[in-house]
């Protein structure tokens, strides 16, 4: 957290900088949000203040949020500091999950992945990215920048004993959290797209 | 194509060719039923699959996901099975699955480089018909090129898109609009 930013975005897990594109998105949700509440604006402030006021957040910036810089942003002609987007940010992630306000959309495993951090718990370290279940069947693991879960991809080799016979790959990957030594992954086939629920004791690395 | 995996689709019409009455119906006992043929291609028998193609399959089967012959051998990897479908005709390069997907998005999807690059052939006829030695054979290309225009304009919109009715023409832009071009 730099000096001039007094809400903590690392402990309160929101972005921690706000362009115009991120601005105009968290404008739009909050405006939805707003109209999804059905209540005036003077009240639906309050609320928003109100909503967040348990997190370390300054009383003065609350009080702002509950005053006219909200009124202004609605409306779309205040350009505050960062504080209050963040402030806004924390509103929409406590209420609806965590909420990604980058332009890209998020992909499915990415969808899968934060679903799992936040109903079981973030992952725990992993010290190993790549292992043999069996001879046939390699598990990789890679965690994506600043992400509570894993990107998990599982993929098996097959090969009959028919002449001619061609090596079949099947190819799964999704989300997984690392807990007490197990990776529990939801995965999905390339294929046919059918979901499957895996949980794996992991070995240490070096072993 | 590459020349190793032409090789073996040579010697696999071979093998075919020197099976006795006994061991062609062995074959061909597995495929009984059409849809039998996608757990074939899972399963990698290449053998089974080139009898049952020799046999007679329709081009545009598909299982219960609408996926073809094509979406099963571009998602498993299974490069000798998928040179001899392009080959044979079966390619289907236009068959979108239940998730809209076509034969090359599956092998993209599943990281079948080899497969992909075939079926870009196959699917972009316009760009690859003057090539000379590709991954797929200029014959090929001209064969499903043909085909493609004795079947018309294909319907070519995902199943999510259904629905939508495109319009044939633009409407004519209004005074006021081409006024507003203009500046």
């Amino acid at each position: 957290m730099s000096e001039t930013q007094t809400v903590d975005h690392a402990a309160l897990g929101i972005a921690s900088h706000y362009g115009p594109a991120e601005c105009q998105r968290i404008r739009r949700l909050m405006l939805e949000d707003w109209q999804k509440i059905g209540v005036k604006l003077p009240t639906y402030m309050k609320l928003v203040a109100r909503f967040i006021e348990a997190e370390p957040i300054p009383e003065s910036w609350l009080a702002r949020l509950s005053h006219q810089t909200m009124d202004k942003m609605l409306k779309g002609t205040s350009t505050p500091r960062y504080e209050f987007w963040a402030c806004l940010h924390l509103y929409l992630t406590k209420k609806y999950g965590p909420m990604p306000i980058a332009d890209t959309p998020p992909d499915d495993i990415e969808v899968i992945g934060q679903a799992l951090a936040r109903f079981g718990g973030p992952s725990e370290d992993v010290s190993i990215s790549e292992t043999e279940i069996d001879t046939a069947t390699k598990l990789s693991i890679t965690v994506p920048d600043k992400a509570p879960y894993y990107r998990v991809e599982l993929v098996r080799h097959y090969r009959s004993d028919e002449p001619f016979a061609d090596t079949v790959t099947i190819h799964a990957e999704g989300a997984g959290i690392f807990d007490a030594g197990k990776m529990s992954a939801v995965l999905r086939s390339t294929a046919d797209r059918t979901v499957e629920c895996i949980t794996i004791a992991l070995p240490e690395a070096g072993q | 194509m590459n020349d190793d995996i032409r090789q073996r689709l040579e010697a696999l019409k071979q093998h075919i060719a020197d099976l006795s009455r006994e061991d062609r119906e062995r074959q061909l006992a597995k495929s009984k039923d059409p849809q039998a043929v996608f757990a074939l291609i899972r399963k990698g028998d290449t053998v089974a699959v080139a009898c049952a193609i020799e046999r007679g399959m329709p081009k545009d089967l598909a299982d219960q996901n609408g996926m073809t012959m094509m979406h099963h051998a571009a998602a498993h990897d299974t490069k000798t099975i998928a040179a001899l479908l392009i080959e044979e005709g079966h390619g289907a390069p236009l068959s979108r699955d239940r998730f809209g997907r076509l034969p090359l998005d599956v092998a993209r999807e599943a990281g079948s480089t080899d497969i992909a690059n075939q079926l870009e052939r196959i699917t972009y006829l316009g760009v690859f018909r003057d090539e000379i030695d590709g991954p797929v054979l200029g014959q090929t290309i001209r064969a499903y090129e043909k085909e493609r225009t004795l079947a018309g304009p294909v319907d070519s919109r995902p199943p999510y898109a259904r629905e939508i009715e495109f319009r044939g023409h633009l409407p004519r832009l209004r005074q006021m609009d081409r006024d507003d071009r203009s500046r």
